[in-house]
């Protein structure tokens, strides 16, 4: 049985929002890494062709997180900052935040780590709509 | 010469019927003073008054007279009796005054007896006449000379022998005379009547080229060689001399229009002679009768193939107007009997409707049952129905009768009625006896086998905690048991009830099973596994299953919902061909419960106490597992962790355990299989041990020297690395061992801050 995960992207504002989730025992699941990755990326590239704002707030709406996510996470962070975007994470589960931080996303230039969608929307305010450089 | 006078007595034998003719020629023609006149003279009886009366004809008006005149003329042309015309021919002598309209008129006595008359006239207008050949050959010399030639043509054929005379004459004529004045069409004309034929007309010829009137020599060529045509035998000699000829005109400088024109003429009938003498051309007389044909034939052929391409494209015409006449009619009689059949369906569903209705949902404590039903094309009598016993046993059937429509319907019915009788006569009986009850009762009906039906019959008894069931040929229900990530088939068998399930014994008739809070058990009609995607896929055991365990944990009428949901998704079609069928049947009702009391996922087990402590824990492979892990497994190993560890060090060892048996669960254990993770202490490390059931045959690839070296190498993780759980699993622990071939990981974790030492 292939988890059900879910990964939607909408424009708000102006902003790539990417909000995902997936069922707990996907975790469990080698088949799941690839689609969810692919779908990920493909899903900003698609939106980032029409918006001249390439920055993305990605929400996890998910109760656990372990390697797999952090993987696909770091590979919709390469792919944002091609564009020379910037990348906010949202929801990320705080039980799990520690492999993300060892894993040394947090520290990457153009990826940010916040608790929940309206602060990266803020953040988001806060920052030049172009391309940062 | 003159032989008038030996035909007197005729006018007085002939003269009653000619004055008969007379009176109806002229009557229509006289005004009515003379005409009655005429009729009062004419109808005297006596002979003498009658020639009388004709001879004052002559003494009429003008205008009479020529009335009279035309009025002869015309008779004489269809009057056959010698005797009459020749007294037409006096009549007309008589009242015509011009002898030149005389001689038109007698020139067409051609008849014996009539060159008297012809002669008369030609001498009452002063012409010479020339009665033949004879004459002709005297008469050329003066008739040249004198430039007349009105009297001929004279008699064709009298004394042939003459015509030698003639030719020498005619010679004589052209080789020292100009023919002026019209005599060259006289001489042409006296040729083409008596010397037109070999051998007189081809020494003719031969003598041309020396005339001294070359115009009229080339028209007695074209009469010559237009008379060589009729016979073939002549043609190379007529050519030799008309060529002849041709050259010796070739020269002469006459540039007159009309000798020219029939110097092509001539031209044109010597190439025609001469083609034909080569074998260019078929000749004349030939071409007459093989030329038609030539013509005719392919006009003939392509009329023909006019006509039968006519009558091929209406004949096919006809063919298709009889054959869409004919679908007309199928059309017509197809959709007669699909509102025949429509009306049929109609009657069984409202039939079905009402003596088999499907049951409302079941909810008890113990036990949640609900169908569903998606109604095929036809009527193919499927049903299910439920209820349960004083005691608190719950039974189930899922009928699926054999054929379709209304007959289906009845049978459903009847089946229905009897498995419902049986059920209440026989409660303390096991599915199988009921099922051999309700086959001998079709027996008994004296049925057919057209009432078989397969279903499945499940006594449910939570009391138990057992499951009992009979099946007639039935797909196998579905056993989903809490914590299995795989359903397992309820095995019974047996064939149709109706066609001696009582009789043929077929093991395991009866199948029984322990069942436990959390278990869900699906039955269905086989229209479900064997509906078809559009590339003739069936959706199979493994679709339902697919789409049981997504929605497992729902209510058990969502899952029977989203059961016929997702084979109509799958068929792409809301149409089904087979009527589907589905019952979920779910152990305890209560989910926090059902977690509490049913077998765990996760198993906990502790032992001794303190720092010592250790804690042990099987996990069951599922779609629950990390769920499991995070709400039970985790609190736990925190809670012993906190025991012996401290700080920062209970987070590593938390965040190495999760991510350690994640790789677990992912790489070296299927679904159902188990994996044990031991928690324990040595010393001042703690030690995690995951037992797993399946190798972790690349374990050396990414847990090997080289990677631990390059971990222990670098201070922060980068994340262009390969496995990152293993990357992980390296990073929290101080040491990680692989041991009984991938089947055993060991990882030790430092305490560096003891609990109680610092």
């Amino acid at each position: 049985m292939k988890p059900n995960f879910k990964v939607e992207p909408a424009v708000r504002q102006g902003v790539i929002e990417i909000t995902a989730s997936y069922p707990e025992f996907a975790m469990t699941d080698a088949g799941f890494d690839e689609p969810f990755r692919q779908q990920l990326v493909q899903s900003y590239e698609k939106l980032a062709k029409t918006q001249e704002n390439p920055n993305c707030i990605l929400t996890l709406k998910v109760e656990v997180a372990g390697s797999p996510v952090v993987k696909a996470i770091y590979e919709l962070w390469k792919a944002v900052r091609a564009r020379l975007g910037v990348l906010i994470l949202a929801d990320y589960p705080p039980d799990y935040v520690r492999a993300l931080t060892d894993l040394g996303l947090p520290s990457l230039p153009g990826f940010e780590l916040v608790s929940n969608t309206n602060e990266a929307r803020e953040k988001m305010v806060t920052r030049r709509t172009g391309p940062e450089t | 010469m003159n032989r008038s006078s030996n035909s007197t007595p005729e006018y007085v034998r002939w003269a009653v019927p000619l004055f008969t003719a007379l009176l109806l020629i002229l009557q229509p023609a006289a005004n009515a003073q003379n005409t009655a006149n005429l009729i009062n003279s004419l109808s005297a009886t006596q002979q003498r008054e009658r020639i009388a009366a004709a001879r004052e004809l002559g003494q009429a008006s003008e205008s009479d007279r020529q009335q009279a005149f035309r009025a002869l003329v015309d008779r004489f042309a269809v009057e056959d009796k010698a005797g009459v015309r020749i007294a037409l021919l006096r009549s007309i002598v008589k009242l015509q005054s011009d002898p030149n309209i005389v001689v038109d008129v007698v020139t067409k006595a051609q008849k014996d007896g009539e060159a008297t008359v012809r002669e008369e006239a030609a001498r009452s207008a002063g012409r010479a006449f020339i009665r033949g050949t004879p004459e002709l050959a005297d008469a050329i010399f003066p008739l040249v000379s004198s430039g007349s030639c009105d009297n001929l043509p004279v008699e064709a054929d009298s004394e042939p022998a003459s015509a030698n005379h003639l030719l020498a004459n005619i010679k004589h004529v052209l080789l020292t005379l100009e023919l002026k004045n019209g005599m060259d069409q006289c001489v042409a004309k006296m040729v083409k009547s008596y010397l037109s034929r070999p051998p007189q007309s081809l020494e003719l010829l031969g003598t041309l080229p020396n005339a001294k009137d070359k115009a009229a020599a080339l028209l007695l060529a074209l009469e010559i060689v237009d008379g060589c045509r009729s016979d073939p035998s002549t043609y190379p000699q007529c050519l030799a001399c008309a060529k002849t000829f041709q050259m010796s005109i070739a020269g002469a400088g006459i540039s007159d229009p009309g000798f020219l024109e029939n110097s092509r003429h001539l031209n044109s009938a010597i190439d025609d002679i001469e083609a034909t003498v080569t074998g260019r051309k078929i000749p004349r007389t030939i071409r007459r009768y093989v030329g038609l044909p030539i013509v005719v034939l392919p006009l003939l052929g392509m009329i023909a193939l006019i006509i039968l391409s006519a009558l091929l494209i209406r004949r096919r015409e006809r063919k298709v107007h009889a054959l869409e006449i004919d679908t007309i009619k199928a059309d017509f009689s197809r959709q007669l009997d699909e509102l025949g059949h429509s009306a049929q369906l109609e009657a069984a569903r409202s039939a079905l409707k009402h003596f088999t209705p499907p049951p409302p949902a079941l909810r008890r404590n113990n036990i949640e049952v609900a169908g569903r039903f998606h109604q095929g094309v036809g009527v193919h009598g499927d049903f299910f129905n439920w209820y349960t016993t004083n005691d608190g046993d719950t039974w189930l059937y899922l009928v699926d009768v054999e054929g379709r429509g209304f007959l289906a319907a009845i049978t459903s019915t009847l089946i229905r009625h009897v498995l419902d009788s049986t059920l209440e006569s026989a409660a303390n009986a096991d599915p199988q006896k009921v099922l051999t009850l309700v086959d001998r009762q079709f027996e008994n009906y004296g049925t057919t086998r057209d009432l078989a039906a397969t279903m499945n019959l499940l006594q449910v008894s939570t009391s138990n905690k057992t499951l009992q069931l009979a099946n007639a040929g039935m797909p196998a229900p579905l056993m989903f048991r809490y914590g299995q990530a795989q359903p397992d088939p309820i095995q019974a068998a047996g064939v149709y009830v109706g066609s001696g399930y009582s009789h043929y014994k077929i093991e395991p008739a009866l199948a029984k099973e322990t069942i436990g809070i959390g278990d869900l058990i699906v039955a269905f009609s086989d229209g479900v596994i064997e509906a078809r995607n559009s590339e003739g896929t069936p959706w199979g055991v493994g679709g339902l299953s697919s789409q049981v365990m997504r929605y497992r944990d729902a209510g058990v009428e969502e899952i029977a919902t989203k059961i016929i949901a997702g084979v109509t998704d799958y068929s792409g079609t809301e149409t089904a061909q087979d009527d589907q069928c589905v019952v979920v049947i779910r152990i305890g009702n209560n989910p926090e419960r059902r977690r509490e009391e049913s077998a765990p996922t996760i198993d906990i087990s502790w032992e001794g106490t303190g720092v010592n402590t250790q804690v042990g824990f099987t996990i069951v492979n599922s779609i629950d597992a990390v769920h499991e892990i995070r709400v039970s497994l985790q609190p736990t190993v925190l809670k012993w962790a906190q025991r012996v560890m401290w700080g920062g060090d209970i987070d590593r060892l938390r965040m190495g355990v999760f991510e350690a048996i994640l790789n677990s669960l992912r790489h070296a254990a299927k679904m159902g299989d188990r994996v044990r993770v031991t928690f324990r202490t040595d010393n001042s490390t703690a030690v995690v041990e995951l037992h797993q059931p399946s190798e972790w045959r690349d374990w050396d690839k990414s847990l090997g020297t080289e990677r631990r070296a390059f971990v222990a190498s670098v201070a922060e993780l980068k994340p262009e690395m390969a496995e990152w759980g293993t990357l992980l699993m390296l990073w929290y622990s101080d040491s990680l061992e692989v041991l009984r071939q991938g089947r055993l990981i060991r990882m030790n974790f430092s305490q560096k801050w003891r609990k109680g030492e610092k």
